[in-house]
């Protein structure tokens, strides 16, 4: 297990996992909740298949706490730079070309579910909760959650969940989308490897990059252009079965 | 005119039937006969809906893999570029992509067996019904490709993508409650209703469609 910021690291077979510990509740500390160029170092590996990121212990993540807010906005250009450097952390874990799921159990709030939504998928425990109490604060979201929540719901519950930060449980987070599945056990870790491997087993590296490309070329891409590169992409694999039928 | 097509009109709707019983596969015969239909017939039809369906117990198996790794293949040897392999083949995707330019409705009548690009095609129609039984899906990840006929673009704009990831990479296939469920397609009825409640539905969205209602 390798260490950055809050973060742990470590594999399972081809899954990484991304553990936030920090006390209780993983509170973030600063919005690098782990240094970009581990994180690079960590998934710049020909064997991973996936990606699973949790917290420690009986907690997702609360998300900053009031007092480290406080400490970080006394330098503001310190601070500019600190949440534009958490911004580049979960752009780049949601452009990663191989599956990631948030495992998530207890609290999961604002930083905390802005990591969750830069996640491919979200997998809960019963007792999950979900909020943005930013707004409690007079502050809101800065790591890109309103823009994320906006594409993955729609305008519809974000209002909600941003202006008057109400807290959803995991069967109404589950209900309006925000989650993709409910784990019975109660550690959602179990459900989500056991579904990350299920996306991931008996796919080679390149299928998996391939598909995760082309499903986000659906989100940053024209359509033109997102249907040239699947094509391609298409026949770059084809080939490969072509070439391996006839040795 | 057609050999795995069969277009007619009544009651102008126009009906497309995948015929190449039992499984309606998708021949390169079948790419081509599809374009001179989108490109040549659909054109000059005076149709007020397009109901697509397929003859027999299924919709479609979707693309024959042997035909298109052939023709993959032997355009690589031809041109070494996978750039003007793809060009050629990417052709499919704009022509099943082109349903959409339509000013009429397209519905989806799917029975049994809809699954790879026959899955994809029904994607690209404004409205899906599916029998009861119906098995959807893109399989292609399990045998060692992607979905290259529009799927990986519409998918994650029709659904959410957390849900189009797992279709995609998991390649199972799945039940039309669990569609409907997505948000995939918009009816289910009992599979021998299929195409009569197409034509229902075809009939009632003619009547004030245009096609700015088109989303995705």
């Amino acid at each position: 297990m390798t260490k950055s910021n809050i973060s742990n690291w470590e594999k399972i077979g081809n899954i990484g996992i991304l553990t936030l510990s920090n006390g209780k509740e993983n509170y973030l500390i600063e919005p690098e909740f782990v240094k970009l160029t581990d994180l690079q170092k960590w998934t710049d590996d020909t064997e991973l298949k996936g990606v699973i990121i949790r917290g420690l212990g009986r907690n997702f993540s609360a998300g900053a706490s009031i007092n480290d807010l406080i400490n970080l906005a006394r330098d503001n250009s310190q601070l500019s730079q600190k949440i534009e450097a958490g911004k580049q952390i979960l752009d780049f874990i949601e452009d990663l070309n191989i599956p990631v799921v948030a495992s998530i159990n207890g609290v999961c709030f604002g930083g905390g579910l802005e990591i969750a939504l830069a996640c491919h998928m979200r997998i809960a425990s019963e007792n999950a909760l979900f909020a943005f109490p930013e707004t409690n604060l007079g502050l809101i979201p800065g790591l890109g959650g309103i823009y994320r929540i906006t594409q993955l719901l729609g305008n519809h519950y974000v209002y909600e969940l941003v202006l008057e930060a109400d807290m959803l449980n995991a069967t109404n987070a589950k209900e309006i989308g925000l989650i993709d599945y409910i784990s019975e056990t109660k550690d959602a870790f179990e459900l989500s490897h056991f579904k990350i491997k299920n996306l991931t087993n008996d796919r080679s590296k390149e299928v998996i990059c391939s598909a995760m490309q082309a499903i986000r070329n659906a989100e940053t891409m024209n359509r033109v252009d997102a249907l040239k590169i699947e094509t391609e992409l298409f026949c770059k694999l084809a080939l490969k079965i072509k070439i391996h039928q006839q040795e | 005119m057609f050999k795995v097509l069969k277009w007619y009109v009544k009651k102008d709707i126009g009906f497309l039937e995948l015929n190449s019983p039992p499984s309606n596969s998708m021949s390169s015969m079948f790419f081509e006969e599809f374009y001179w239909w989108r490109t040549e017939i659909i054109s000059k039809s005076d149709v007020k809906a397009l109901i697509i369906y397929g003859n027999g117990r299924h919709f479609s198996s979707g693309a024959v893999i042997g035909d298109l790794l052939g023709i993959i293949s032997r355009s690589y040897n031809q041109h070494g570029d996978i750039k003007k392999v793809s060009e050629f083949l990417n052709i499919n995707s704009h022509v099943f992509y082109s349903l959409k330019d339509l000013k009429i409705p397209v519905v989806a009548a799917v029975r049994g067996v809809c699954i790879g690009s026959a899955f994809e095609l029904a994607l690209c129609t404004d409205y899906i019904v599916c029998g009861e039984k119906a098995v959807l899906g893109l399989p292609e990840t399990s045998f060692g490709l992607i979905p290259g006929c529009t799927g990986t673009y519409l998918l994650p704009r029709i659904t959410r993508k957390s849900i189009a990831m797992e279709i995609i990479l998991s390649g199972s296939t799945f039940s039309p409650q669990q569609a409907l469920e997505w948000e995939i397609i918009q009816k289910i009825v009992p599979a021998k209703d299929t195409l009569e409640f197409a034509i229902h539905i075809a009939e009632k969205l003619s009547k004030n469609f245009t096609k700015e209602l088109r989303t995705v």
